[in-house]
C-alpha cells in the first residue's frame, strides 16, 4: 500500500468524548476496569449512590445494585459493535435486571466509556426476533442509548420498582412481552409531555436534523493536473456530495442513487461540466461576476442507468487542465430513486420532508441533500436552518 | 529532529555501496542476513536502524495530517517518542538486573539486541523493530509502520489526545461478522472474494485470544502482538504473508471512519420532533414555570460557579482558557471559540462540555423539582422522566427562550464576570 493510498485511510479513531481513563499502571481485569470507572464517575459527579454488592462487586456474574436498581453490566471492546448479553440472570423468575448497562473497555489503555442503557421492555422488544446462542444474545452496542447519563436519570430519579425485572422463561425463547409494562406510562407521559410544552414551548425541542447536518464532514480532492504547476500549493475541489473513492483503476468514483444527485462544492469553481457517455451535455464558467458556487442542482434530464456520467470540476485558482473528475455510479445495493416519485409521495408535509431527510442524511447523503434543495421542498423553518447549518458551519480545511 | 551522518566502517560502507545504491526489499533481507551472520559487527545493523526511521517518520506524519485538524497532538512529541535512536555505536544496558543503576558499555551490535530481547527490554525502538522483523511477512517499510501502530507509548500518548491508535490485528478482532461483510462489500479491495474473507476472519477469531494472552505471558505486555508465520498459517485458508489482512483491516478502518462521520442523534429526538413541532398551545402554569426556572438557574449557578472555580487556578498558566469561557458567556459558537484562541475545537469541547453541563443541572434540577407534586408521578415513569430531563436541558441551552441567549451562557458570563 503505498503513501498516497493510505491518506485517507484513518490511523487512529477518535476516543469518545465521554470516556472514563483510569490509572494507565493499573492492572485490573475487565470487570473491575467497569466498577473503577463507575466509582470513579460517581466521585466525580458527587453522587452518593449506594453501590453493591460491596463483597462481590467484581464477580462478573452477577448483577450490581446501585441506589437500589438491579443493573447487568454488558462488555466489549473499545471499538466493537457487537455485544453479547448473557441471559442466565433473566431467567430467574424476580431476580432479572432492571437496566442493562453497556460498556465499551480498552483493556490495554485503560479505558472505559459507558455506551448507554437499556431498559428491561427495550431489551425485550429488542430480542424479541433474535437468536438466543449457549443463553447468550447478541446486541448492537448502538442498541443501548444515552450514555452513563441515561443510567444516573433512572437511578436518581425514578423509584426502585418504577422499572420491571426482566425475565425470559426457559422452556420458550419467545418473550411475553405482556409481562413488560411501564407503570403510568401513558397517563404520566401524556401529563410530562403537556407539562413541559406548558412550561417551556415547543422551541425547547431542536430539531434533531440540524443537528445531523453540523456533523457532516466535506472531502477534498486533489486535482490532477496535465499542466507544470509553478507553486507547490495543490488545488482542491471541496464537496459535500457527491462523495467520492478512488477505485480500481484510480478513479474518483461516486455511489449514487438517485436520478437527479446535487453536487455541492463548498469552495468556488472555476468550471464545471457534466458528461454523459464521454460527450459534455452542460458546462458552466465563472466569470468574474459570476461564481460557481453553493449547490447546483442537477441541471440536465435525469440520470439513464444504462449511461456513463462523468463530472469534471476545475477549482478557483486553476488552469485549464486542472480539474477533479468524478464518475457517477449508480450503487447497486440500493434501490434506484426518482426524484420526482419522492416530492410527489412527500407532498407538502413539512414533517415528512424533515423526516426523509433526516433519515437518508446518514447512508445515503446525496438523496438527502438533494431533497432538502429541492425547489420543491416545502417552506418550512426546520429546513431553512437546515441549509443555513450547512452555509454557515461546514467548513472546508 | 534532524538528519545525522553516520560512521559507518568505510569498508563496510564501499562493500554495500551505501552511499549510492538505492534502496530495495532485497537489500534490506541481505543487511538483516549479515546482521545475524555477524552477530558482533555494528555496521549491518546501523544500516538496518537508518532504515526503519523512514517509514517511522512517515507513519508518524501521516497520523499527524490526518488528526491535527481536530485534536491537539503534537508532530515532535510523537517523533521523539519513536525516534528515540540517535544512531550511537554503543549502548549503556543496566549490567544486571537487580541493580539497575550499574551500566555496561556494550557494541549496538545484533547480539546486544539479543541480550536485550531476553531481559525483555529492548531500546530503542528501532532495535525493537528489527529484532522481531521477519522478511517473509512483509519488508521492512510495512513492518515499521505496524509496529508503530502498534506502540503502547504513542497509544498513551494518543490517548491523553482522544484518540485510539489501534492496531489492524486488534481491530480484526474487536469487529463483528457483520462489521466485516459490510465493509469488505463497500471498502474492500483487491481479489480476496467476500467467502475467503469471511473464512479468514472465521479462522482469525477463533485463534487470536489464545494468542495474545500467550504473547501476554511470554513477554509480560500487552501490545506489540503481531502474527507470526505460524499464526497466518493455520488460518484458514493458511496465509504466506499479512498481505489479506491488511486489506480486511485497511477495509474496516475506511468503513468505520464513514460510519464515524455520520452524525449522533440525541435519544427520542425524532419522536420529540414529531410530537411537539406543530404544537403552538400559548404558555401555562406561569407559577410551575416560574419555579422551574428559579431551580434550575440555582443549580446553574452552583454548578457554573464551582466549574470556574477550578478552571480559575489553571489561567495563570493558559489565559487562553479564561477567553474561552469568555467567549462562550458572549454567545460564540466552539468553532469560533476554537480560531480565536488559537485551539482545536476537541479543546473546547473538553474545558466547556456543554452538554455534560446541562446534563448535570437537568438531572440536579430535575431532583428537586421531583420533590413538587405536579411532578412527582414522573417517578414512577421511566419515559417521562427522559422527557423532563431533557426539556429542562434544552431550556438551558436554546438561545431562541431568552432575550440574551441561553440560561447557561448568561450565567456563564455573569460568573466570568464577578
Amino acid at each position: 500500500m503505498n503513501q498516497s493510498n493510505m491518506n485517507n485511510i484513518p490511523q487512529a479513531l477518535p476516543i469518545p468524548e465521554d470516556s472514563i481513563y483510569l490509572d494507565q499502571e493499573l492492572k485490573l481485569s475487565n470487570r473491575e476496569l467497569i466498577i473503577k470507572g463507575l466509582q470513579k464517575v460517581l466521585k466525580e459527579k458527587k453522587l452518593d449512590l449506594p453501590l453493591g454488592p460491596a463483597l462481590d462487586l467484581n464477580n462478573t456474574e452477577r448483577s450490581i445494585i446501585l441506589n437500589k436498581f438491579d443493573i447487568q453490566i454488558v462488555s466489549t471492546g473499545m471499538i466493537s459493535e457487537e455485544i453479547s448479553i448473557p441471559l442466565k440472570n433473566s431467567r430467574i423468575e424476580k431476580k432479572g435486571p432492571q437496566l442493562f448497562l453497556a460498556v465499551q473497555v480498552e483493556e490495554e489503555l485503560n479505558i472505559v466509556h459507558f455506551k448507554g442503557v437499556l431498559k428491561s421492555d427495550e431489551f425485550m422488544k429488542l430480542i424479541k426476533n433474535k437468536k438466543i446462542n449457549n443463553d447468550e444474545i447478541t446486541l448492537l452496542t448502538d442498541d443501548f442509548k444515552g450514555g452513563i447519563d441515561r443510567l444516573f436519570r433512572f437511578v436518581r430519579l425514578l423509584s426502585s420498582d418504577s422499572i420491571e425485572r426482566t425475565f425470559i422463561e426457559k422452556e420458550s425463547p419467545l418473550i411475553n412481552l405482556n409481562k413488560i409494562k411501564n407503570r403510568l406510562k401513558v397517563s404520566s407521559s401524556f401529563i410530562t409531555g403537556a407539562v413541559v410544552v406548558a412550561l417551556f414551548g415547543p422551541q425547547i425541542f431542536r430539531p434533531k436534523l440540524i443537528g445531523g447536518i453540523a456533523t457532516l464532514s466535506p472531502v477534498s480532492y486533489e486535482v490532477t493536473s496535465f499542466t507544470r504547476s509553478f507553486t507547490s500549493q495543490k488545488n482542491k475541489v471541496c464537496l459535500l456530495t457527491p462523495l467520492a473513492k478512488t477505485n480500481a483503476n484510480d478513479q474518483l468514483e461516486s455511489l449514487i442513487n438517485i436520478d437527479k444527485p446535487v453536487i455541492y462544492p463548498l469552495k468556488p469553481l472555476n468550471e464545471i461540466k457534466i458528461s454523459e457517455n464521454g460527450n459534455v451535455v452542460w458546462s458552466k464558467t465563472a466569470s468574474s461576476k459570476n461564481k460557481i458556487e453553493g449547490p447546483i442542482n442537477w441541471p440536465i434530464k435525469e440520470i439513464n442507468k444504462d449511461n456513463n456520467y462523468q463530472i469534471s470540476m476545475r477549482p478557483s485558482g486553476s488552469g485549464i487542465g486542472s480539474n477533479v473528475i468524478i464518475n457517477l455510479k449508480i450503487d447497486e445495493k440500493k434501490t434506484f430513486l426518482k426524484t420526482s416519485d419522492i416530492e410527489n409521495k412527500l407532498g407538502k408535509s413539512q414533517r415528512s420532508w424533515i423526516k426523509f431527510i433526516d433519515k437518508n442524511l446518514e447512508n445515503n447523503r446525496n438523496t438527502s441533500l438533494s431533497l432538502l434543495l429541492s425547489e420543491k421542498a416545502p417552506d418550512s423553518k426546520v429546513l431553512d436552518k437546515a441549509r443555513k447549518e450547512i452555509i454557515e458551519e461546514i467548513k472546508c480545511d | 529532529m534532524k538528519r545525522r551522518e553516520l560512521a559507518f566502517d568505510p569498508n563496510f560502507e564501499k562493500e554495500h555501496e551505501l552511499l549510492s545504491k538505492e534502496y530495495s526489499d532485497t537489500f534490506d533481507k541481505k543487511l538483516l542476513t549479515i546482521t545475524k551472520k555477524e552477530p558482533d559487527s555494528k555496521d549491518p545493523l546501523l544500516a538496518l536502524r537508518c532504515r526503519v526511521s523512514f517509514p517511522i517518520y512517515e507513519k508518524i506524519n501521516l497520523i499527524y495530517k490526518q488528526f491535527s485538524n481536530g485534536y491537539e497532538i503534537d508532530l515532535n512529541e510523537m517523533l521523539i517518542i519513536l525516534l528515540d535512536d540517535s544512531g550511537e555505536n554503543f549502548l549503556r544496558l543496566p549490567s544486571e538486573a537487580e541493580n539497575p543503576r550499574k551500566f555496561l558499555k556494550k557494541v549496538f551490535c545484533w547480539n546486544t539486541v539479543k541480550n536485550m530481547q531476553e531481559r525483555k527490554f529492548i531500546k530503542p525502538f528501532s532495535a525493537e523493530i528489527i529484532s522481531e522483523f521477519n522478511p517473509k511477512l512483509s519488508n521492512l517499510s510495512t513492518w515499521t509502520k505496524n509496529k508503530v501502530q502498534g506502540n503502547y507509548e504513542l497509544k498513551s500518548y494518543l490517548k491523553s489526545c482522544g484518540l485510539l491508535l489501534i492496531s489492524p490485528w486488534a481491530l480484526i478482532a474487536d469487529s463483528s461478522k457483520t462489521r466485516i461483510i459490510n465493509s469488505w462489500n463497500r471498502c474492500g479491495e483487491g481479489e480476496l472474494k467476500l467467502k475467503e474473507v469471511e473464512k479468514i476472519y472465521d479462522s482469525y477469531i477463533k485463534i487470536y485470544k489464545k494468542e495474545k494472552e500467550d504473547y501476554k505471558n511470554r513477554t509480560g505486555k500487552i501490545s506489540g502482538w503481531y502474527p507470526d508465520e505460524n499464526f497466518l498459517l493455520s488460518l484458514d485458508p493458511p496465509q504466506e504473508n499479512i498481505k489479506n489482512l491488511l486489506l480486511i483491516d485497511k477495509a474496516l478502518r475506511q468503513y468505520i471512519a464513514g460510519a464515524d462521520n455520520a452524525r449522533n442523534f440525541e435519544n427520542n429526538e425524532e419522536s420529540q420532533l414529531e410530537s411537539f413541532q406543530e404544537n403552538d398551545d400559548e404558555f401555562s402554569g406561569k407559577e410551575i414555570a416560574k419555579k422551574v426556572d428559579q431551580i434550575l438557574k440555582i443549580y446553574s449557578s452552583k454548578t457554573i460557579k464551582n466549574l470556574i472555580e477550578n478552571d480559575k487556578k489553571k489561567w495563570e498558566k493558559d489565559i487562553s482558557r479564561k477567553d474561552a469561557w469568555e467567549l462562550y458567556g458572549e454567545g460564540y459558537s466552539q468553532r469560533d471559540i476554537a480560531s480565536r484562541c488559537d485551539h482545536k475545537q476537541a479543546w473546547v469541547s473538553k474545558l466547556i462540555p456543554e452538554k455534560k453541563i446541562s446534563e448535570e443541572i437537568a438531572q440536579d434540577a430535575a431532583f428537586e423539582l421531583l420533590k413538587i407534586n405536579d411532578f412527582s408521578s414522573l417517578k414512577n415513569d421511566p419515559d417521562g422522566i427522559e422527557r423532563f430531563v431533557d426539556g429542562l436541558k434544552n431550556h438551558l441551552l436554546n438561545p431562541e427562550l431568552q432575550e440574551e441567549g441561553s440560561i447557561l451562557r448568561k450565567i456563564i458570563k455573569e460568573e466570568i464576570n464577578k
